[in-house]
């Protein structure tokens, strides 16, 4: 899926992947391509992305989870 | 004009030039670093707008979208802290100004200045108003909105304002920004569209899923958005001013320069002329001895 991530300071990550697992407010959640358009909050805790060559892990502050039709986008206050 | 005159002004021109030259340098190192930071932050600031839009079937109850009897607004107008910045200042309060009046036809209106110059401006008007925010025009950073956008909220939700509207200048380039009106609370899409830029079709996200609530989304999402949206205005304006500053400060230096060349002439000519004068003495003078 197409997944873009952006902060305030500019679009940090931009590219395909093929899973993100996020914590959420209400739980860890992966987010798979195809996934139901969904809007959830953030919280404090660790990213991960699977793109098809390697595996991002990141700590992030929280944030905003957007599943769109065609793309997901992750608003994040630092990254 | 004695030659000592255009001596002095000559001088006083080229002080003026190298004043003006040096903060062209100094305004086009803030410009450039005012302008990565609008820019840079504009994507996200834009997405978070749409997703006002996204969010507007499931969240049309409640308190932050729900348009309630409109009796006092108030407006936001952000300009800059120092002036040397031609016409940025003017172009802005003017606008200001106006929609002020238009707006007051329709309901009391309260404003918020943000910068010294706007602060002043009101002032001079005999307009009244409580808070006021100065001190931003470097760059401003997240923490410095943060009291003001609070504050707008709470004031918003105890109702004390029923419409808050943010006048600001939109950085296109530089040597064009654009002042402008949005509508900041409430939430409205189609106040907001210019400013968020296109969104996808509605349609098809249509059945979103909001997690874990609604409620929370609005807690959460609601307050964040519009600091971000303030931020982002604040930091466009800032990206005006530093551009409207090296512009202008680049047609001072240039009209100076000019100013400078022009004096010369007249400087030489004045000598010349002196210098013709003195070899006619001369030469009179020893006609009349020889």
């Amino acid at each position: 899926m197409d997944l873009e991530i952006i902060t305030p300071k500019g679009i940090e990550f931009s590219g395909d992947a093929e899973k993100i697992i996020l914590p959420t407010r209400s739980g860890q959640i992966a987010v798979l391509p195809d996934h139901a358009p969904l809007i959830s909050v953030l919280k404090a805790g660790r990213m991960k992305i699977h793109t098809a060559g390697k595996e991002i892990e990141k700590e992030i502050e929280g944030g905003i989870l957007e599943v769109e039709k065609k793309k997901t986008v992750i608003l994040l206050k630092k990254f | 004009m004695e030659l000592k005159e255009i001596r002095l002004k000559i001088q006083s021109v080229s002080n003026i030039w190298k004043l003006t030259g040096a903060l062209e340098t100094l305004s086009a190192l803030k410009m450039k670093k005012a302008q990565k930071y609008a820019l840079a932050s504009r994507p996200f600031a834009q997405r978070m707008g749409r997703l006002v839009r996204r969010m507007e079937p499931t969240l049309k109850d409640k308190v932050r979208l729900r348009k309630r009897k409109l009796r006092d607004a108030l407006a936001v107008v952000i300009a800059s802290d120092r002036g040397f910045c031609g016409s940025f200042n003017q172009n802005i309060l003017k606008r200001a100004q106006e929609e002020i009046e238009k707006l007051e036809e329709k309901s009391n209106v309260a404003i918020l200045p943000v910068g010294k110059k706007a602060v002043s401006f009101f002032k001079k008007r005999q307009r009244n108003f409580d808070h006021f925010l100065t001190g931003i025009g470097n760059f401003g950073s997240l923490e410095e909105i943060k009291p003001m956008s609070d504050f707008i909220i709470k004031s918003y939700i105890e109702n004390r304002y029923q419409r808050v509207y943010l006048i600001w200048t939109d950085f296109i380039s530089t040597f064009c920004q654009n002042p402008k009106t949005i509508q900041l609370l409430p939430l409205e899409w189609d106040e907001l569209k210019e400013f968020a830029g296109e969104a996808e079709d509605a349609a098809e996200n249509a059945e979103t899923k909001i997690e874990p609530s609604a409620d929370m989304l609005v807690k959460e999402i609601i307050p964040q958005l519009v600091m971000y949206l303030i931020y982002q205005c604040v930091l466009e304006s800032n990206a005006s001013e530093h551009s409207a500053r090296m512009t202008a400060m680049r047609n001072a230096s240039d009209n100076a320069r000019e100013r400078v060349g022009e004096l010369t002439l007249a400087y030489n000519k004045a000598r010349q002329e002196q210098i013709t004068n003195e070899v006619c003495e001369i030469s009179s003078a020893k006609e009349v001895l020889g």
